[in-house]
């Protein structure tokens, strides 16, 4: 039995309006280490609700939301930013990568906000860029790489910072067939070696993909698929 | 592409995890200045451009105050040559008793005492008359007498000149004014102590009088007195108030017509460097037995009166030089704003990384006092240049306050931080999940 990274205990999200819209409904989940669960639904759904209150980037305006051992209902703002950057790594459908900025500096921007050491982020950078293939390129400019190549970027840098859980958005939603496959299987590979993976997508494929599969419709999660060995 | 190999090694940290806990997160000062700095010098056209404004601005404070200092240099140097050769002195008695007509404290030889003394160039005294009419009935002998270029008994006597005045003067006081003459001489020591009845006359008062040269012994009449004219002045030099006036030797003048309406007062011209000793010294030379009836008079600060002068002119162009600064700041701030809307995608990012909203304020507050200070010292050194340039265009020496180079990028920097507060303010308040949401 491992631990649980993420636990929602009747988690909802309602934005005030008027009128009030129930974006997430009552929800109980629970993410165990080295899950790969694909979050899936119909835009507007409520999936990219789920994915900002798993991620901290959003506060539920019900329930209580334990992540990574740590309960978050009663955090500050600066303990929510401090444990958002300890332990979630996000993985963006725009790969959110600085365009003026090597892919080693992209990457070292990970841990900047948890008090380390430039020395110490840029060896974890290096560290990570060479886990996802991308050395040879360390000092490249993002402009210059493929689609698939950003985002390995993006998924380094959601690494380095050693997170407990990787929250991933649309992760293929830019990428044509054959590097969303690439992307696929680094995410498989990822979570063989032990990785937490929670990925909300429209992609059926690569949903069949991930050891669980939870459908999101009018704010409502159901478990379609438990997790599989 | 080929895949690298994705066989991945269990990483030993993934093992030893432990729970994050609730630490606030906290980042390293030298990072954010980092990340500031990279931030501002990956733009730097963009960059440049929005700190135009404050490199004018503080340029043009530069300027103004380097430009207007270096003048004053050349100003008071001019005129503490002038200040260092002129002593006045004032007939001090008379002065404190002016409605006592009857006193007169300098001898009627003014120019003769001096002169002797070292270092004095030319020296005389100077005073003005009330010439009366003499009194042909009971009651008209307060008028003012007739200046003209004809007698009063022909019949004919010109009004001309009606609003000349008299004076009484040695010719050393001319020449200590720096008066130049036009035609003849001015008065000598022989006729100041023979009392010869000649006259010297202003420009003005020459051609009132219809006087254009003194080779036709032209001759004035001072109600009935009539004086030769010895003498015409082409221009007045530091006494002015003699352009009008028809000078007559000193000691005849007293002797004529009485004691002057005002305190006299002797010009006294020096060697550089002796006029304070000779102010020292000219009161007893004239008036051994009572020199505090004579006061020399320090001579007028020209300094002061250029710096009254520059100091209205810096204030005006100093706030041509503030307008310029409210301008670089409304630039800054402008463009720092339209950073934010731009940038919403990478403070989301900064977010998800685990900034708190001040991280994200101080680095947009950061990159602003940067640029504000880096607009100030531009500034400062295209305003020095702007001096020296300026200065050497005209040979003179440039003169700049070293403060002046800490003050100007010092108000940059201030600028910077003013312009700065809002739009980082804005940038910290971006929530999250909306700025992921902008590219």
């Amino acid at each position: 039995m491992t631990d649980p990274v993420i636990e929602l205990r009747q988690v909802a999200r309602t934005y005030p309006g008027p009128p009030p819209v129930h974006a997430l409904r009552p929800t109980d989940l629970t993410i165990q280490a080295g899950d790969f669960a694909a979050v899936v639904g119909p835009s507007g759904s409520g999936k990219s609700t789920l994915l900002n209150l798993l991620g901290l980037l959003d506060r539920p305006t019900g329930g209580s939301y334990i992540l990574d051992g740590q309960p978050t209902e009663r955090l500050s703002p600066a303990q929510l930013a401090g444990l958002r950057g300890r332990s979630v790594g996000f993985v963006f459908q725009s790969f959110h990568l600085l365009n003026h900025r090597t892919v080693l500096d992209n990457v070292a921007l990970a841990g900047l906000y948890d008090h380390r050491p430039r020395s110490e982020r840029l060896a974890r950078a290096a560290e990570m860029i060479d886990l996802v293939g991308l050395t040879p390129r360390l000092g490249a400019l993002p402009a210059t790489l493929s689609g698939g190549e950003r985002q390995r970027v993006a998924i380094a840098r959601a690494l380095a910072s050693r997170p407990a859980v990787l929250l991933c958005d649309e992760p293929t939603g830019n990428l044509d067939s054959a590097r969303s496959q690439e992307i696929v299987e680094l995410f498989e590979s990822m979570n063989q070696a032990g990785f937490t993976i929670v990925m909300v997508t429209h992609d059926e494929a690569l949903a069949a993909r991930a050891r669980r599969r939870l459908d999101v419709l009018d704010g409502q999660v159901h478990e379609a698929r438990a997790a599989r060995p | 592409m080929k895949w690298p190999n994705l066989k991945w090694p269990r990483p030993q940290w993934l093992h030893r995890h432990q729970p994050a806990g609730a630490a606030p997160s906290r980042v390293r000062s030298r990072d954010q200045l980092r990340e500031a700095v990279a931030s501002i010098a990956c733009r730097p056209v963009r960059s440049l451009l929005t700190i135009t404004g404050t490199v004018l601005g503080c340029a043009a404070f530069v300027a103004i105050l380097g430009l207007t200092d270096t003048a004053r240099g050349q100003i008071t140097s001019r005129f503490n040559e002038l200040e260092a050769t002129t002593v006045t002195v004032v007939d001090a008695n008379a002065q404190a008793n002016q409605a006592d007509r009857t006193i007169y404290s300098f001898p009627d030889d003014v120019g003769a005492r001096l002169r002797p003394l070292n270092g004095v160039v030319d020296a005389g005294v100077y005073f003005s008359l009330y010439v009366a009419r003499p009194a042909l009935t009971p009651g008209q002998s307060g008028d003012r007498a007739t200046i003209a270029n004809r007698p009063q008994s022909d019949g004919l006597g010109s009004a001309t000149g009606a609003s000349l005045t008299v004076w009484g003067t040695e010719g050393g006081a001319l020449a200590a004014a720096g008066a130049s003459l036009a035609s003849g001489v001015w008065f000598d020591d022989f006729h100041l102590l023979t009392d010869q009845p000649v006259a010297v006359l202003g420009p003005a008062a020459a051609a009132s009088l219809g006087v254009a040269t003194v080779r036709t012994n032209p001759t004035v009449f001072v109600g009935d007195d009539s004086y030769t004219v010895i003498g015409l002045l082409a221009d007045c030099g530091a006494l002015p108030e003699l352009g009008n006036a028809v000078m007559l030797p000193a000691p005849l003048a007293r002797q004529r017509y009485g004691n002057p309406t005002n305190p006299a007062h002797a010009l006294i011209r020096t060697d550089l460097g002796a006029a304070r000793l000779i102010a020292r010294q000219a009161p007893y030379a004239l008036d051994q037995s009572h020199p505090e009836n004579l006061s020399a008079v320090p001579p007028p600060d020209w300094s002061m009166v250029t710096d009254d002068v520059n100091a209205s002119l810096n204030g005006l162009l100093l706030g041509l030089a503030a307008v310029a600064l409210i301008i670089g700041c409304v630039a800054i701030a402008n463009t720092t704003l339209v950073a934010v809307m731009e940038r919403a995608g990478e403070i989301g990012l900064r977010q998800a990384l685990g900034a708190k909203p001040v991280h994200i304020m101080v680095q947009f507050l950061t990159e602003s006092v940067i640029l504000g200070l880096l607009g100030g010292v531009l500034g400062s050194a295209v305003g020095v240049a702007a001096v020296i340039v300026g200065a050497v265009a005209r040979q003179w020496t440039p003169v700049l306050d070293p403060w002046l180079l800490l003050l100007a990028p010092a108000a940059g920097l201030v600028v910077g931080a003013l312009a700065g507060l809002y739009p980082a303010w804005r940038a910290s308040r971006l929530p999250p999940a909306t700025a992921l949401q902008r590219l």
